[in-house]
């Protein structure tokens, strides 16, 4: 803004109305965002930290005036791929195998009886989802976070037959292996 | 295998066209083959689900704390309340802003980030002039309404209902300006977060200062924000 004659009684208005809409959407889309992460394998202050710069990002993007067209994908895709930046971490969660300790911690604790089901139901899901490719689990985490397949394809760079043909694959793969 | 088995996951997730879904839709009324793939794929998905959520809760339940949202300082001010201090003109042709008071709006406004002027006191806006700031103290003829213009214009009863805006000096900020008389006053606008923002969308207590430097036609040259926790400062001074 420096140098150019800007009236305040306009920039403040553009500038709350910035703030509503990234508040609304921080508001929507924190939890799936931070879910998106987690399942990746970033640890919760990793994917805290994702979405802070994501949503920072956001703020910056709406700030220098760019396109406000599909927000929910595009702080999707900034998430991922400052995930991928975090190459270490990225693959801990489901490429690497999953230990009982570890689901032990997924599990609901209400019952004895509801903790056994869940832990051999938790066991033979982590199997089956370590069987799929990264492209696999995240279209289906994407799905899972509520983005079309257009959506999808815009955040991991895919056209949107092929993230079709890949949820096809991935819920066929995971049908087939839980034997549900 | 039927034809319509490979499009049953595009179809569950609603995205066929039309009159592709149509189509599947009338196949599956009558195919138990198809209508128990579909089964499978929907258990399936939403196993992967739960699986996703119990996971995710695993790792973040635990170690969950309560951190403010940095972007939410750059976002700045959908607190209770959100204060900007505006600095006088750069180039001096303007008035700074001086205040008028108003008791009820002193009661009402959340607050402010700076301490309270010894004089004059506060002052509400009315709703003729929200959006626009002006002197008191000077004569009518002289006064630049509009230069400080920030606020959408609001209804009269909306304003009273909100009491959400009111304008003092602020004589203890550093007036950074060039070529303005020292010691003029900066002047402080607070208004009510729920103005503008979904209520309860920022932490209590934060607010943001605005610096402003005004062109000689009254627009902004430049702006610059900055995030305070009231709060946070507030015990800081005290015992």
């Amino acid at each position: 803004m420096s140098g150019e004659s800007i009236p305040l009684g306009a920039t403040l208005p553009r500038f709350a109305t910035r703030t509503r809409e990234t508040t609304i959407l921080y508001r929507e889309l924190r939890k799936p965002l931070l879910r998106y992460l987690v399942c990746l394998g970033l640890s919760a202050d990793e994917a805290r930290d994702v979405v802070q710069e994501a949503f920072v990002s956001l703020q910056e993007h709406l700030a220098a005036g760019r396109s406000q067209e599909n927000m929910r994908a595009w702080l999707y895709r900034v998430a991922h791929n400052r995930a991928r930046n975090r190459q270490t971490s990225y693959d801990r969660r489901f490429s690497g195998p999953l230990e009982g300790a570890e689901i032990a911690t997924m599990l609901d604790e209400r019952t004895p009886e509801r903790r056994i089901l869940q832990l051999e139901k938790f066991g033979q899901l982590a199997g089956a989802v370590r069987q799929l490719t990264d492209q696999e689990r995240e279209c289906l985490l994407l799905r899972g976070g509520g983005l079309r397949y257009r959506e999808i394809g815009e955040v991991l760079g895919l056209p949107t037959s092929t993230v079709g043909d890949t949820v096809e694959r991935a819920i066929k793969k995971l049908a087939e292996k839980c034997n549900v | 295998m039927c034809e319509c088995s490979e499009k049953l996951i595009a179809w569950m997730d609603g995205e066929l066209a039309d009159g592709e879904a149509a189509a599947v839709q009338q196949h599956l009324e009558g195919c138990p083959a198809c209508q128990s793939c579909l089964a499978s794929y929907r258990l399936a998905s939403a196993s992967f689900a739960e699986y996703c959520d119990a996971a995710t809760a695993s790792v973040v339940a635990p170690r969950a704390r309560l951190k403010v949202p940095r972007w939410a300082f750059a976002a700045a001010a959908a607190a209770s309340a959100v204060a900007l201090v505006l600095f006088v003109p750069k180039h001096g042709t303007m008035s700074p802003a001086s205040a008028r008071e108003n008791a009820a709006a002193n009661q009402s406004t959340p607050r402010s980030l700076a301490p309270a002027p010894a004089s004059p006191a506060l002052a509400p806006i009315d709703p003729a002039a929200v959006g626009e700031v002006h002197s008191s103290a000077a004569p009518a003829a002289e006064r630049r309404p509009g230069n400080l213009a920030v606020f959408p214009r609001r209804a009269k009863s909306e304003h009273v209902a909100t009491s959400g805006l009111s304008v003092r000096p602020v004589a203890n900020v550093p007036v950074r300006s060039e070529g303005s008389p020292a010691g003029e006053p900066a002047i402080e606008i607070a208004f009510s977060s729920d103005s503008i923002f979904p209520a309860g969308a920022m932490p209590e207590g934060v607010s943001f200062v605005a610096e402003v430097t005004l062109a000689a036609d009254g627009s902004a040259e430049q702006m610059r924000l900055q995030p305070r926790l009231v709060e946070f400062q507030e015990r800081k001074v005290r015992p």
